[in-house]
C-alpha cells in the first residue's frame, strides 16, 4: 500500500515537474516545450529499455521512444515555416505509427515464441549466444 | 608436294615416338622396328629434299619473292599465335644450310638408330630408349627446319629435354642422373641468353615498324643499313651467341658435355658429338648477317671458340676414359667451328660441322663397340692390344682418328685446313697460331687413344680377356657406313666444280652455301680470293699437314705401334718422365683445369652460403611476419570475444552510448 502511495506521489510530482519545465520552456506556443517533453519521454523509454529485464516491458519502452520521436516530428512540422512540411508532417507521424504497430506485432510474436521455448520473459536468461 | 614432304620428315619420327611411347612396353625386343623405320623413311625423304635444294631444283633454287631474289623455299603451315600485331607462324624453311644439316642429322641419326638395335639389345627397356631417340630426332629436325625464332626456341628446349632424358637413361645410376641434371641446368644458363636475344629481336623489329620473329624477315630488318635500333645489334648477337654457347658447350658453359658421356654410347655419338651440339653452330650460321653487322661480337665468338679449342684439347691429352677423351675432342672441334664463324668463314664452319659430325659419330660408335667388347670397361689403362681382337672396330676407328687428326686426304684435313687458312687470310693470325697448336694436340691425343686402346700389350682384366669379341654386324655395318664419308666427304665437298683449273672455282660446299652467307659476306666486305696452291694457301696447307704428322708421330712413338710389319713397343716410362717434367701442366690437364672445382666453389660453396642466408631470411623474416600477424589476430579474437556477451541489453547499452556520444559530439561541434 505504501508503495502505491509513494508511487502515486512520485508520479504526481513528476507530472508537476514536467508542467513546470514546460512553462519554463515557454508554454504551449513554444517549440522548446514540445521538444523537452519529447526528450524526457525518449529518455524514459531508453531507460526502460536498458533497465527492465522483462521483454514485454522493453517492447513498451520502444513504443515510448517511438512516440517521443513522433511528438518531435509533429512539433517540428507545426512550427515549421515551410508550407509543404507544415501541411504534411502528420503524414510522417502516421507512417511512424504504422511502422511501430508492425514492429510491435513482430516483436511480440518473437517474444511469445521465445517464451514458449525458454519459459521465461526475462531477457538476461536468453543467453544461448553468450560464451 | 614439297609442302607435304618436309613436314613429313618431322611427322614420321613424331609418330614413331608417340607410338613407341604408348605401346612400346608391350613390344618387347621388337620395339625398335617402328622407330627405326620411321627414321629410315624420314631419311629417304630428307635426302630427296636436301638434294633438290642443293641442286637448285624448283621450288628451292633462286627465285623472286616479294621483290627480292631469294634462294630456299619456305612455307607457312599455320598461325600459332595470332595476337594483334604479335603474330607467330609455324612454318618451315629449307635452303642449302638446312639441307646440309638435314644430311648430317638424318644420316647419322639413322645409323645410330640401327647401331642401337645391337647396342641396346641387352637392356631391359629398349623401347624407352628408342622412343627418346625418336623424340630427339623430332626436336633436332624441327630446329633446323623451323622458320621462326620462337619455334626454333621450342625445338631448342626440346633437344635439351631429350638430351636430359637420354643422358639419364640409366636413371638408377646416380652419376648418370647427376650428369643429366648438370647438362640440363648448364644448358638453361645459355637458354636464358637465347630467350633474351629473341625478345631483343622482337623489340628491334617492332621499332622498325613491323614486329616479327620470322628468321629471314627479322634478320633483314636488323641488318638494314642505318636502322635506329633500341637494342644494338651487337647485343642481339651476343645474346644469341650465349644460347649457342650453352648448347654447343663453349667455355665457360662447357662443363656439361664431358659428364654427358654417362649416357649410352649411341646417345653420345648422336647427340653429344654429331648433331645437338652443332645446334649452336647452326644458329650462329643461320643468323650470320647479324653477327657480320657486329664485328666486335665476331671477335668475341672467335676468341671463345679458339680458347675452348685449346682448353679442351689440353684436357683430352691426359684423360683415361675413352669416351671422355672423345668428349673433350668434341669440345675442341666445336671450338674450331666457332673460331671459324668468328673470323667470318661461315662456310668453313659448316664444312667442319659436317665432316666432324661423321667422323666423330664414327669414333663414338667405335668407342661404344670397344666398350661393348671389353664388357663395359671405359678406362683405356685396362685396354690395349685390341687391334687383332676387334678388327672392324679397329680399322674404322683408325680411319676416324686419321680423319680428325687432319691427315690428307681424309675428311678432317680439308675442313680443318679451310678453317685455319680462312682465319689466317682474314687477318686473325692469332686464331691461326692457336689453331695450329690445337691441331698438333688433336693428332696427338687421338693417336694416344688409338695406341692405348688397340696397340701394344693387352692390359684387359684377365677375367674378361677370353671373352673379348667383335660386335655383331648390326653395329659394325654403321661403323663402315660412317667410315666412307669420313674418308671421302672432305674430298668431295671441297673439290671445285667441273671447269677444273679455274682459279676462281669454289669448293662444292662453298658454292652451295654461297647464297646463305652472301648477305653476311657482303656486310663484312670480304672479297673472295681464289685458291692459290703455289701461294699462301699452299704454305698454310703444308703447315697444317706438317703439324698433324708431328702429332701423330709423337703419339706413335710414345704409345707403341703395330701397323703391318712395324712393331714398336709403347714407352710408358718415357711418358712418365715427360709428364713429370711439367707437373703443373699435367695436373691441370688431368683435373680439367679445375673448372668443376671452380664451379663447385662458386655455386655450391659460395652460392650455398647465399642460399642459406636467403633461407634464413625467408624463415625468420618473411615467414615469421606472416605467422605473427596470424597469431596476433587469433589472440585478439580470443580476448575480444568477451565483449560479445550474447545479452540484448548489453548491445542496447552500446547503441545508447553510441547515440549519446554521436549526439554529444554533434552538439559540441555545432556549438563552435
Amino acid at each position: 500500500m505504501i508503495r502505491v502511495f509513494v508511487g502515486s506521489a512520485l508520479a504526481a510530482a513528476f507530472i508537476v515537474t514536467l508542467g513546470l519545465i514546460g512553462l519554463a520552456a515557454g508554454g504551449s506556443r513554444s517549440l522548446n516545450a514540445y521538444l523537452t517533453l519529447a526528450g524526457i519521454l525518449f529518455t524514459i523509454g531508453m531507460f526502460g529499455f536498458l533497465a527492465r529485464r522483462n521483454a514485454i516491458s522493453m517492447l513498451m519502452s520502444i513504443e515510448l521512444m517511438l512516440n517521443a520521436v513522433n511528438l518531435s516530428i509533429i512539433a517540428f512540422s507545426s512550427f515549421s515555416t515551410t508550407p509543404e512540411f507544415r501541411n504534411n508532417g502528420s503524414v510522417i507521424a502516421l507512417m511512424v505509427i504504422a511502422v511501430a504497430a508492425a514492429e510491435a506485432t513482430v516483436g511480440l510474436s518473437i517474444v511469445l515464441a521465445i517464451y514458449r521455448n525458454r519459459k521465461t520473459p526475462l531477457v538476461d536468461e536468453y543467453d544461448a549466444m553468450s560464451q | 608436294m614439297v609442302d607435304v614432304l618436309v613436314p613429313l620428315i618431322i611427322a614420321l619420327p613424331l609418330g614413331g615416338f608417340l607410338f613407341t611411347a604408348a605401346v612400346g612396353r608391350r613390344l618387347g625386343d621388337r620395339a625398335h622396328l617402328v622407330p627405326v623405320w620411321a627414321v629410315g623413311i624420314a631419311w629417304a625423304i630428307g635426302m630427296i629434299v636436301a638434294f633438290s635444294s642443293l641442286t637448285g631444283a624448283a621450288p628451292f633454287g633462286e627465285h623472286e619473292e616479294a621483290g627480292r631474289v631469294v634462294s630456299g623455299y619456305g612455307h607457312t603451315l599455320y598461325t600459332w599465335i595470332p595476337s594483334g600485331t604479335f603474330q607467330v607462324d609455324v612454318g618451315f624453311f629449307v635452303d642449302n644450310l638446312t639441307a646440309c644439316l638435314l644430311i648430317v642429322v638424318l644420316t647419322i641419326g639413322l645409323l645410330v638408330h640401327v647401331y642401337s638395335i645391337g647396342y641396346m639389345s641387352h637392356d631391359p627397356s629398349p623401347w624407352r630408349f628408342f622412343a627418346y631417340l625418336n623424340l630427339f630426332m623430332v626436336s633436332m629436325l624441327l630446329l633446323v627446319l623451323a622458320d621462326s625464332f620462337l619455334v626454333v626456341f621450342v625445338a631448342w628446349e626440346l633437344v635439351g629435354l631429350s638430351s636430359y632424358l637420354l643422358i639419364g637413361f640409366w636413371k638408377h645410376k646416380q652419376s648418370a642422373a647427376l650428369a643429366a641434371k648438370k647438362a640440363f641446368i648448364v644448358n638453361r644458363v645459355g637458354d636464358v641468353g637465347f630467350a633474351l636475344g629473341i625478345m631483343a629481336i622482337f623489340v628491334d623489329t617492332v621499332a622498325l615498324g613491323h614486329g616479327t620473329l620470322n628468321i629471314r624477315d627479322s634478320i633483314a630488318g636488323l641488318t638494314t643499313a642505318g636502322a635506329n635500333l633500341p637494342i644494338p645489334v651487337w647485343a642481339v648477337a651476343l645474346l644469341v651467341f650465349a644460347g649457342a654457347m650453352g648448347k654447343s658447350a663453349q667455355f665457360p658453359l662447357h662443363v656439361w658435355l664431358p659428364d654427358a658421356m654417362e649416357g649410352p654410347t649411341p646417345v653420345s655419338a648422336l647427340i653429344h658429338a654429331a648433331t645437338m651440339v652443332n645446334a649452336g653452330v647452326y644458329l650462329v650460321a643461320r643468323t650470320n648477317p647479324i653477327f657480320a653487322s657486329a664485328p666486335d661480337a665476331m671477335v668475341i665468338v672467335a676468341g671463345i671458340g679458339i680458347f675452348t679449342a685449346i682448353l679442351a684439347a689440353s684436357i683430352a691429352m691426359t684423360q683415361t676414359d675413352i669416351k671422355r677423351v672423345l668428349a673433350y675432342s668434341t669440345l675442341s672441334q666445336l671450338g674450331y667451328m666457332f673460331a671459324s664463324l668468328g673470323v667470318g668463314a661461315f662456310a668453313a664452319a659448316i664444312f667442319h660441322l659436317m665432316t666432324h659430325g661423321f667422323f666423330k659419330g664414327l669414333l663414338f660408335l667405335g668407342s661404344g663397340s670397344v666398350i661393348h667388347a671389353v664388357h663395359e670397361e671405359q678406362d683405356m689403362r685396362r685396354m690395349g692390344g685390341l687391334a687383332k681382337r676387334i678388327p672392324h672396330t679397329y680399322r674404322t676407328m683408325l680411319i676416324g682418328a686419321i680423319a680428325i687428326a687432319g691427315i690428307p686426304p681424309l675428311a678432317g684435313f680439308f675442313s680443318k685446313d679451310e678453317i685455319l687458312g680462312e682465319a689466317y687470310k682474314a687477318g686473325f693470325q692469332w686464331v691461326w697460331l692457336i689453331g695450329i697448336v690445337v691441331a698438333i694436340m688433336t693428332a696427338f691425343y687421338m693417336f694416344r687413344l688409338i695406341g692405348l686402346t688397340f696397340w701394344g700389350q693387352s692390359r684387359v682384366d684377365p677375367a674378361v680377356e677370353p671373352h673379348v669379341h667383335e660386335s655383331p654386324s648390326v653395329m659394325t655395318t654403321p661403323l663402315w657406313l660412317l667410315a666412307i664419308p669420313s674418308i671421302l666427304l672432305g674430298l668431295v665437298l671441297s673439290l671445285p666444280g667441273p671447269p677444273l683449273g679455274d682459279p676462281n672455282a669454289k669448293g662444292l660446299l662453298t658454292g652451295w652455301l654461297e647464297p646463305v652467307f652472301a648477305q653476311g659476306t657482303k656486310i663484312m666486305g670480304r672479297t673472295e680470293a681464289g685458291f692459290a696452291l703455289f701461294g699462301i694457301d699452299g704454305a698454310l696447307l703444308l703447315g697444317s699437314v706438317a703439324v698433324a704428322v708431328i702429332g701423330v708421330l709423337v703419339a706413335w712413338r710414345l704409345f707403341g705401334v703395330n701397323l703391318w710389319r712395324f712393331q714398336r713397343p709403347p714407352m710408358p716410362e718415357r711418358v712418365r718422365t715427360l709428364t713429370a717434367r711439367v707437373p703443373f701442366l699435367y695436373r691441370a690437364s688431368l683435373n680439367k683445369w679445375w673448372f668443376d672445382d671452380l664451379n663447385h666453389l662458386l655455386f655450391m660453396v659460395i652460392g650455398g652460403r647465399i642460399a642459406a642466408f636467403l633461407w634464413w631470411f625467408d624463415r625468420r623474416v618473411v615467414d615469421d611476419t606472416v605467422n605473427d600477424i596470424a597469431t596476433t589476430t587469433v589472440g585478439a579474437g580470443r580476448e575480444l570475444r568477451r565483449v560479445q556477451t550474447g545479452r540484448v541489453q548489453n548491445y542496447a547499452l552500446g547503441i545508447a552510448v553510441g547515440l549519446i556520444v554521436m549526439a554529444g559530439s554533434f552538439l559540441v561541434l555545432a556549438a563552435r
